[in-house]
């Protein structure tokens, strides 16, 4: 007994100091992240209209929700949300593939190039959004010019005012910043699949493509997979690149639904109903992550170990 | 057949490397020609180059200001959580105690908060602080993405030191605080520099936060201020395009310089390896 | 220097894994006692407890007859080489050596001193300025031994330490760390999964598997009267021949029968006693013999060559299942698929229990 306490001692020391050191950085996400969660929550549940502060702070229940689900705006923010999350998502992890493929085979000057391809995803989404809306742009973008050089149109076109022509520029310009990122995942997957795998299956006498599908893509799958995550709620949460290259029009054809929760809490000042948007991105992003964790079996904090 | 097994992988590179890299020099060109020409037929290879929207962009938009903003409030944010970030890191990584596990995935499950989901408590609740349109206002905000971004880094980092060295220092008669301060630190000096560069990038790009925070030009940070460019009566492609690349050099730089390590730091903490 | 003694320490992890049960040694000052055994029995762990890097969940561990169960490791006065060496890269051969003496807070003078008397002992005094990473497989692993040295602590802990050494400077390594044992007479709990490397070293041998100590004892003991079959097993090489049988006692004396040999003869040296048991008989301690008073007739499978001795398989007759390792001169006059008689030399044979596998003789 007495034994079993001391030990018992040594183990709560360590014990005490990883609380001392893990606390104060806890805390503070506690504070800033999980306590206006929550309080996100509370707020959905109350009418709060800044611009009416005479109505008060009234508790509705449920109200919020239910106005959201015949909010003919809100269904159509989740549809943009999904048209741009699939878009992107497949898009990059297609090209992403190709590219980390060729990347991992092109062995002269790889680190320059894999700095090149960095650049776009370290950049401002702001400038990212800025460069694709200038290069769309009716009078002065290139994608006009070279496209009536070419003879594929007789005149300018003007993209952003065309509900399914505004989204091109839109759709490209997140590709171009993210794919990139998404082949610098897949490649650190494909550099950890051991060579003498492949020289095993040519023994074996598996071709260029049988050594693709029987080697590389069950081992790149975990990479995949992670890359797949991170971009769908990345994607899910878009609100820089359509704020500044649409503005979620025109009209609200392109608007997705963080920019409507945006312009619900402080262009409308509409805190409860805002809220309560809020709320839905919450759980909607959460039920993926539990969707991509548990039916997909990713392990996260595995990663690195 | 096996020339293209040779060639197919530099020529889909390089055509790539090329689409990534066209919008750069499209967009520096652009920032230097003449505001009339920008709506000309536009051409590839540029005639005449002046340095007029840069001029603009600092004298008559002060962008010295967001540039400040942006600074202040990302190198603020950045230096508490390298600070407190990796004290919890290295607990995380290193140290046993329960609760870890659970703690390292909700760490995890932040770092993928929406951020549009916490816009109206933190606005409410730095109104009620005075804090909107303050630096203050920004940096705590900022913590709440930067904070699991720093930490999640770090163990990453943490994790690729042997135990053995700290082991080591503690049967030399080293406390863990002491092995902590002499050898660990110093040999995770390239980690917490990659992490601080990535925090800092992070927070350079920030907008959502940013966008709802300020009120005028005076707090605004580099995002915010171009994405609010407007011109008296078209809007200012030129100068916009100058901020751009005033705001993506640095970025760039950084990256360029240390990006065997970013990567390290991007692949380590997600992809087993 | 001081004594190192275990009392029924155990470890059992969290998820059930048990490391080490019930464990008692007592090292005695001065004494370098071998941990052996495969990988995964505990040897590692044990080392670990002792140095406070792990913390045991029964039992207690003194220093110097001290109880510091609990107490960490930078309180506990001992040093650790470790099997990766763990020498600070970012600090010279030089501060790596002063490191535990800055940490005990000792004068610089003393410091200096200290550290340029483990550098002569080692041959490391070129090296004193240089950086890990300059350094050699074995120059690292001299300054790691160094690092133990300076400190002059109550014990040294050394865990697998000439494992990442090649096969040459593994000898010349293992001869210096006798050398350096007798000359500061310090108490040393060494840790190896090499069986030679203990036979060699150790002042006593402690064998250990799945957690729990087998025999403690000096090599020759460990050797001649191995405490069960595992120890028997694992102690030696080539590996001692074992053979399942029947220990029974009738008028004629005690007999042991097996599928492969009946051994009849040498009363005294076969246990009087009934039940299943199994014979061990080392291969150096079998002889050539005509088949009519033989224990058994093999047929000869492979035969190596071993340098100054033959190493021979062979494959008894009578049960085909059972294979023997011999070893014997080098002008052994024995040819491949030859079938030969050969004898147990009655001395040297080892009986164990059938179901326990405890010594019987």
């Amino acid at each position: 007994m007495r034994d079993a306490d001391r030990t018992v001692g040594a183990e709560s020391r360590e014990a005490r100091l990883a609380w001392a050191f893990v606390l104060p950085a806890l805390a503070t996400i506690f504070l800033i992240a999980l306590f206006p969660l929550a309080w996100t929550v509370w707020e959905s549940l109350h009418v709060h209209d800044l611009r009416m502060p005479w109505r008060g702070q009234p508790f509705v229940w449920l109200a919020n929700y239910a106005e959201a689900m015949t909010d003919g705006r809100f269904w159509g923010a989740m549809l943009h949300t999904a048209i741009f999350t699939v878009g992107t998502v497949t898009l990059e992890l297609v090209l992403g593939l190709i590219l980390a493929l060729a990347l991992n085979r092109a062995y002269r000057g790889r680190g320059l190039v894999r700095a090149a391809v960095l650049v776009p995803w370290a950049i401002p989404t702001v400038v990212a959004a800025l460069l694709w809306r200038f290069m769309f742009d009716a009078q002065a973008g290139i994608a006009n010019a070279v496209l009536i050089d070419i003879g594929l149109m007789e005149r300018p076109f003007v993209w952003l005012i065309h509900a399914w022509a505004a989204w091109a520029p839109v759709i490209l310009a997140d590709v171009w910043k993210m794919t990139p990122f998404v082949a610098l995942l897949l490649l650190a997957g494909l550099q950890n699949i051991d060579d003498s795998l492949y020289e095993a299956a040519r023994i074996d006498g598996a071709g260029p493509w049988r050594q693709f599908i029987h080697v590389t893509l069950p081992l790149l799958k975990p990479a995949i997979l992670v890359a797949l995550i991170f971009r769908t709620l990345d994607a899910f949460r878009v609100f820089d690149l359509i704020y500044v290259l649409t503005g979620g029009g025109p009209g609200t054809s392109t608007e997705p639904i963080a920019l409507y929760t945006f312009n619900a809490l402080l262009q409308n000042l509409r805190f409860g109903y805002g809220s309560a948007l809020s709320v839905i991105v919450f759980v909607v992003t959460f039920g993926l992550a539990m969707f991509y964790i548990r039916v997909l079996d990713v392990d996260l904090t595995e990663a690195g170990e | 057949m096996r020339r293209l097994g040779r060639w197919g992988p530099v020529i889909v590179v390089g055509l790539l490397v090329l689409a990534i890299a066209f919008p750069f020099y499209w967009a520096v060109v652009s920032s230097l020609t003449p505001e009339a020409r920008l709506f000309e037929a536009p051409s590839l290879f540029p005639r005449q180059l002046v340095f007029d929207h840069y001029r603009a962009l600092f004298d008559e938009r002060n962008f010295w200001i967001p540039i400040r903003n942006s600074l202040i409030v990302a190198g603020n944010t950045t230096a508490f959580c390298v600070l407190v970030g990796s004290l919890c890191a290295y607990a995380l990584a290193r140290l046993q105690f329960r609760w870890k596990r659970p703690i390292l995935a909700f760490i995890l499950a932040v770092t993928m908060f929406p951020q549009i989901s916490i816009v109206s408590p933190l606005y409410l609740l730095l109104r009620a602080l005075g804090l909107i349109n303050t630096y203050p206002g920004l940096v705590l905000p900022y913590l709440t993405f930067a904070m699991p971004l720093t930490v999640w880094l770090l163990v990453s980092f943490f994790r690729q030191l042997p135990a053995e060295l700290e082991e080591a220092a503690m049967a030399d008669g080293a406390s863990r605080l002491r092995a902590f301060w002499e050898i660990i630190l110093p040999l995770s000096l390239p980690g917490l520099a990659t992490t601080a560069i990535l925090t800092l990038v992070y927070c350079w790009n920030e907008f959502l936060f940013a966008l709802s925070f300020t009120l005028g030009p005076e707090r605004q940070t580099v995002p915010v201020a171009i994405a609010l460019f407007r011109g008296q009566y078209q809007v200012p492609w030129g100068q916009i395009l100058a901020a751009a690349v005033v705001a993506t050099a640095p970025v760039a730089l950084l990256v360029l310089l240390f990006q065997r390590k970013i990567v390290q730091g991007l692949t380590a903490g997600t992809v087993k390896g | 220097m001081a004594s190192v003694t275990l009392e029924n320490v155990g470890k059992t992890y969290p998820n059930g894994q048990v490391a080490a049960r019930d464990m008692d040694l007592a090292i005695q000052d001065g004494e370098l006692v071998v941990l052996v055994g495969p990988s995964g029995c505990g040897k590692s762990t044990t080392l670990r407890m002792v140095a406070g890097l792990e913390t045991p969940t029964a039992g207690r561990i003194l220093i110097g007859g001290k109880d510091v169960t609990a107490t960490p490791p930078q309180d506990r006065d001992i040093a650790m080489v470790f099997q990766t060496y763990a020498l600070y890269p970012h600090k010279t051969v030089r501060d790596n050596l002063a490191f535990g003496l800055r940490m005990r807070r000792l004068a610089a003078d003393e410091i200096g001193r200290r550290v340029r008397e483990a550098a002569r002992t080692l041959g490391l005094e070129e090296l004193l300025d240089r950086k890990p990473a300059q350094l050699s497989g074995g120059q690292r692993q001299r300054v790691a031994l160094g690092r133990a040295i300076v400190r002059e602590p109550k014990a040294f802990l050394l865990d697998e330490p000439l494992s990442n050494l090649d096969a040459k400077l593994r000898l010349q390594t293992r001869a210096e760390l006798a050398r350096i044992h007798k000359q500061l007479g310090a108490t040393m709990l060494y840790v190896t999964h090499d069986q030679e490397e203990a036979m060699t070293l150790g002042d006593r041998v402690a064998v250990l598997e799945d957690g729990r100590l087998q025999q403690v004892a000096s090599p020759a003991e460990v050797y001649r009267r191995p405490a069960n079959v595992f120890v028997a097993g694992f102690i030696g090489s080539p590996a001692m021949n074992l053979f399942r049988g029947l220990l029974q006692t009738d008028d004629e004396g005690p007999r042991f029968e097996s599928s492969g040999c009946t051994l009849t003869s040498g009363v005294g040296t076969i246990p009087g006693r009934s039940g299943p048991a199994i014979l061990g008989v080392r291969p150096p301690d079998i002889e050539l013999c005509d088949r009519e008073s033989a224990d058994l007739s093999a047929r000869v499978e492979v035969i190596e060559l071993l340098g100054s001795a033959i190493l021979v398989h062979l494959r008894a007759t009578a049960a085909e299942e059972q294979t023997i390792r011999a070893v014997g001169p080098e002008d052994w006059e024995v040819a491949e698929d030859e079938v030969i008689g050969v004898r147990f030399n009655r001395e040297r044979l080892h009986f164990f229990d059938g179901d326990g596998g405890r010594r019987l003789n």
